[in-house]
């Protein structure tokens, strides 16, 4: 509140002087008074120049509004615990607004339709980028209308089955699939989510066939696992390690890059020679136009962030992994998959209508 | 589960629980949530996630026995104002506006927030010991309802929910097929389609809960006692007594069992949770009651059933997330993340590892549901003279909570909209004698059973045999054939066909 | 009376019809699948399905029986003068909602209680003034500053 009442007060001054200077020198005054004018007049110019570049060196000057697409959770949470420890670094604080909706597309909607002045930026996934403008009609266009700052976090997916299901192996289940075509039937978090399009790619490239059967959410997907319901879930490590060191669920599969610190006997999708994966990152970004000098400051900072012990604590306890990728890094990468996913989103029968 | 065992782990929970500052949160929990559940429009699930941000800084224990006392304490509050002004705090309290009001009108709102007040209390202890005995057997019990299962069950609360209607029965039955069309709007979950959403963004996760029910008994409610010229009084009567006399007792004590148990049941399931168990308790006293044409016109049964049924409902819901690590409901998927952001790892083996966390959260239940009888019963008064201020002063500021409620559930300036929507939808309806209770209770066992019927069909490959052949499904569809039977060839049913016919 | 509540009945019959008729349309538009593999579709149609014959009974029975089901007394239906205070109250609300955003929750807030206490007492300045601001005041610090709600501070960027 005190921090901008100074920002007023700064808006409020300079014109003034300048232009109270200014029209003043106009007006012929006549001896010492003129000269005094003219000092003043350059004087006030000076301050004027330093000021209005400084200012935008000096970005942030308000508070900045972070625009979270998803009730609490992780993405939120983790996003608050960077964005706390950004707010020290940058000296305005950063005020976290949760958006929700329609698969994280109103809240990107706000963020992108927004000026560009670095004041209003957002978080989201991957998903957002790569699935959701195939899957469904979003009121922008994610390849042009986005400007991304950086990406903090990526989580995993784990393809399990019941402890006292019979495969042991991946192998196995990939075996007991080509025989049984259809029978196998795994659960997933949602129709397009990424669990469920790397496990049909997997289905695409071994040439068998199994039953997504969705569900609302991973718990649900999780539950009908356990319950025997369906066989297999591809979920998380955040829902299912749980089970997993409990002895209930089986992990055959790790569906992203590499291989869990807490189960390290778990081969990755990669391993087996595909060349997919359902990686999601958790990025922030900005409405295309954003500065470039505003975007770098804010790059730099959450790179700095990240280094923060209350950051990494809060990763370690979402078990989830925190590499840093540049701006400019993410967003090669997906756009790099862009058109590869519209393709099996295509073929899955998935895009908008 | 041993003996000594469970008796350690009683004086574990008495020691954590009876802290001073985890009597502190405890206290605070529920105030909160009593307030929260008072105002209309804001319910647990808002209120929780916008002061999770603030338990970040305090022990684990103490968060989660905060955000608990919270959660049940709004099941207390919510009746009040459903009773008082016939607007439902929150959705699970939207049955009690119908018998609760009643009792009002008539003088005895005395009565009905005190046995609202009781019969959560009793619902919410016989709740918190099964859940402090039973915790792991019932846990198998929510592992055992698969796609199927739930699906019959549906079918089964579907059937139940005619007997919510009072009048017209062609006109209930409308508006449960009403209610099942509006639950369609959005994106299906089985094919990821958008149905209905007529390209507008905000409608494509469905049309929600809280617009849905405050603008159709919350709005309406507003409206139609605008529609009173000169100055509105609430009540009819003079107020008679301050709490349930002998006959109140010996009229609910069955209703509250019942809720009791249904209520608990229900919460254990994935789903509806404390609203569809409210709902089912006030059917269900309904249809087992001797003298069912009181109810709608101040039966205490509606208000005692329901109100017990929320409360145990609340306490069910704790047992997937404590024993499974899964959340039954929104705001248990709030706890969950409550959970997890303060170290601790939500599964099977929380109990094992952290027995501190759950036994000291069900002790300061227990102690949570004394502290609320303790608050609510000497407010009942201060309630009551709340119908004393002049309505032309209390409807702007309903209206204002109703407004603040839906709009900080999403942060969105729609779903308010939505909720006037149904405001205006709702006021048309009570003039035309339309009740918009079976709406309201289709529209949520619509979804779930639309998805259920959906999953179970992928599962089973296209073979409908499997509904009957698997057990609980079975006893579940039956019981729905038997009172849809039931209901046909009773007198009563007799007489509706001898009408339309 | 009797015409009045025939028509009542006759009426809402007819739009549950039309509404029916709507909804099976749009829904063989989604895809209705089969009885096996039911598409997105299938139960909106059904639903639809089961509008359109209530709506029908309805409508019969309305015409065929007259009063018997119900009592409905005429003034229950009519509105009178009152119906002022509903349309101006639907009206403050709506601004309500379209403002909140654009002008911010303190201004929006307290216009709005303002207009509604103003509207129905229609005599004092006072009183609706004093009482619109405390309650803005008081809820903008339980909610906003307390709970930490979000609310919108609308283009004056205040509070």
């Amino acid at each position: 509140m005190i921090k901008s009442k100074i920002y007023y007060t700064n808006v409020c001054v300079e014109p003034l002087n300048f232009n109270t200077i200014f029209w003043q020198c106009i007006r012929k005054e006549d001896g010492p008074m003129r000269s005094t004018l003219r000092i003043s007049f350059m004087v006030s110019l000076m301050i004027l120049f330093v000021s209005h570049a400084s200012s935008q060196e000096q970005y942030p000057t308000r508070p900045i509004t972070m625009v979270v697409p998803y009730t609490a959770g992780m993405i939120d949470t983790m996003t608050r615990t960077i964005c706390k420890v950004a707010e020290k670094e940058l000296g305005e604080p950063i005020v976290v607004e949760n958006r929700p909706g329609a698969a994280a597309s109103i809240g990107m909607n706000y963020v992108l339709k927004s000026k560009p002045d670095g004041y209003t930026i957002g978080s989201t996934t991957t998903t957002s980028y790569i699935t959701t403008p195939h899957t469904q009609k979003v009121p922008y266009n994610v390849l042009a209308d986005v400007t991304d700052i950086m990406a903090f976090c990526r989580y995993n997916q784990i393809l399990c089955v019941r402890t006292d299901a019979p495969w042991k192996t991946y192998e196995e289940l990939i075996d007991y699939a080509k025989k049984n075509p259809g029978k196998f039937k795994y659960a997933t978090p949602g129709v397009g989510t990424a669990q469920h399009i790397c496990i049909e790619q997997i289905a695409m490239k071994e040439g068998i066939k199994w039953t997504a059967i969705p569900f609302k959410g991973g718990g649900e997907a999780v539950l009908a696992t356990l319950g025997g319901h369906t066989d297999g879930v591809g979920m998380s490590s955040i829902e299912t390690s749980a089970h997993i060191k409990a002895g209930k669920l089986r992990p055959l599969l790790v569906l992203t890059d590499s291989r869990l610190p807490d189960f390290p006997e778990i081969p990755t999708i990669l391993e087996k020679g595909y060349h997919f994966t359902a990686t999601t990152y958790v990025s922030v970004y900005g409405p295309v136009g954003l500065p470039e000098s505003i975007r770098q400051r804010l790059e730099e900072v959450f790179k700095k962030v990240m280094s923060d012990p209350s950051f990494i604590e809060a990763a370690r306890r979402f078990q989830i992994e925190i590499p840093y990728m540049s701006g400019k890094e993410y967003s090669a990468y997906w756009r790099s998959k862009y058109d590869e996913r519209g393709k099996i989103i295509k073929g899955l029968g998935l895009e908008a209508k | 589960m041993n003996i000594t065992g469970f008796f350690e782990n009683l004086l574990l929970g008495y020691q954590v629980a009876f802290t001073a500052a985890n009597l502190l949160y405890c206290f605070v929990g529920v105030l909160v949530g009593t307030l929260i559940g008072v105002l209309p429009g804001i319910g647990p699930a808002g209120a929780i996630s916008l002061l999770l941000p603030v338990t970040y800084g305090i022990k684990p224990v103490s968060a989660i026995i905060m955000l608990a006392g919270i959660y049940y304490g709004t099941q207390y509050g919510g009746s009040t104002t459903s009773i008082l002004v016939n607007i439902p705090g929150e959705a699970a309290s939207v049955v009690t506006c119908i018998d609760g009001y009643q009792m009002a009108r008539q003088g005895r709102a005395g009565p009905a927030l005190g046995i609202a007040a009781f019969g959560s209390f009793i619902a919410g202890t016989v709740g918190i010991i099964t859940l402090m005995f039973l915790a792991e057997p019932l846990s198998n019990v929510a592992l055992s309802f698969g796609p199927p299962e739930f699906f019959s069950l549906m079918i089964l609360a579907l059937t139940i929910s005619t007997y919510l209607a009072h009048g017209s029965m062609i006109k209930a039955l409308i508006m449960v097929a009403l209610g099942i069309g509006l639950s369609q709007v959005g994106t299906d979950i089985i094919s990821g389609r958008m149905r209905f959403t007529f390209g507008i963004i905000e409608l494509q996760d469905g049309i929600g809960l809280v617009p849905l029910v405050m603008g159709l008994f919350g709005i309406s409610e507003v409206l139609i006692s605008l529609e009173e010229s000169g100055e509105v009084t609430i009540l009819k009567e003079k107020i008679k007594g301050l709490l349930p006399n002998l006959k109140d007792w010996m009229d609910s004590i069955r209703a509250i069992i019942r809720g009791t148990f249904l209520g608990f049941f229900l919460g254990i399931l994935p789903g509806g949770g404390a609203v569809v168990a409210s709902f089912v308790s006030y059917a269900v006293e309904k249809r087992f009651s001797k003298h069912p044409e009181k109810f709608g016109t101040g039966a205490i049964e509606g208000v005692a059933g329901p109100e017990s049924a929320n409360n145990s409902a609340t306490s069910g819901a704790f047992i997937p997330l404590f024993v499974l690590g899964i959340p039954s409901n929104a705001v248990m998927a709030l706890l969950l993340g409550a959970l997890m952001i303060h170290g601790l790892q939500p599964g099977p083996l929380l109990i094992k590892e952290n027995p501190e966390v759950f036994w000291g959260t069900v002790m300061s239940m227990y102690i949570g549901n004394v502290m609320l009888l303790i608050l609510n019963l000497p407010l009942i008064g201060l309630w009551v003279r709340v119908l004393k201020v002049p309505y032309r002063i209390l409807f702007p500021l309903i209206l204002f909570f109703c407004v603040i409620g839906c709009y900080s559930l999403y942060t969105r300036a729609f779903d308010v909209f939505m909720m006037l929507i149904f405001g205006i939808i709702g006021y048309i309806f009570r003039k035309v004698k339309y009740e918009p209770a079976p709406l309201v209770l289709a529209f949520i066992l619509g979804s779930l059973m639309e998805n259920a019927l959906g999953q179970s069909l992928l599962m089973f490959g296209g073979d409908l045999s499997l509904f009957i052949t698997r057990p609980i499904s079975a006893s579940c569809l039956i019981v729905a054939l038997m009172l849809l039977l039931g209901s046909i060839f009773s007198r009563k049913g007799r007489g509706v066909l001898a009408k339309i016919s | 009376m009797k015409r009045n509540f025939l028509e009542k009945d006759f009426i809402s019959g007819f739009m549950w019809l039309v509404l029916g008729i709507g909804l099976c349309i749009g829904s063989i538009e989604l895809n209705l699948g089969g009885l096996r593999h039911p598409g997105p579709g299938l139960l909106p149609f059904l639903s639809g399905a089961v509008l359109v014959l209530l709506g029908l009974v309805l409508m019969f029975s309305s015409i065929s029986k007259g009063t018997e089901e119900e009592e409905v007394k005429v003034d229950e239906i009519s509105l009178k003068g009152s119906w002022k205070k509903i349309f101006f109250t639907i009206l403050a609300l709506l601004g309500y909602i379209v403002l909140f955003e654009y002008l911010g929750f303190f201004f929006t807030t307290f216009f709005f209680l303002f207009f509604l206490f103003k509207f129905t007492e229609s005599k004092k300045w006072l009183m609706p003034l004093v009482l619109s601001l405390f309650t803005v005041i008081l809820s903008y610090l339980i909610f906003s500053v307390w709970l930490r709600c979000q609310f919108p501070r609308g283009i004056f960027n205040f509070f």
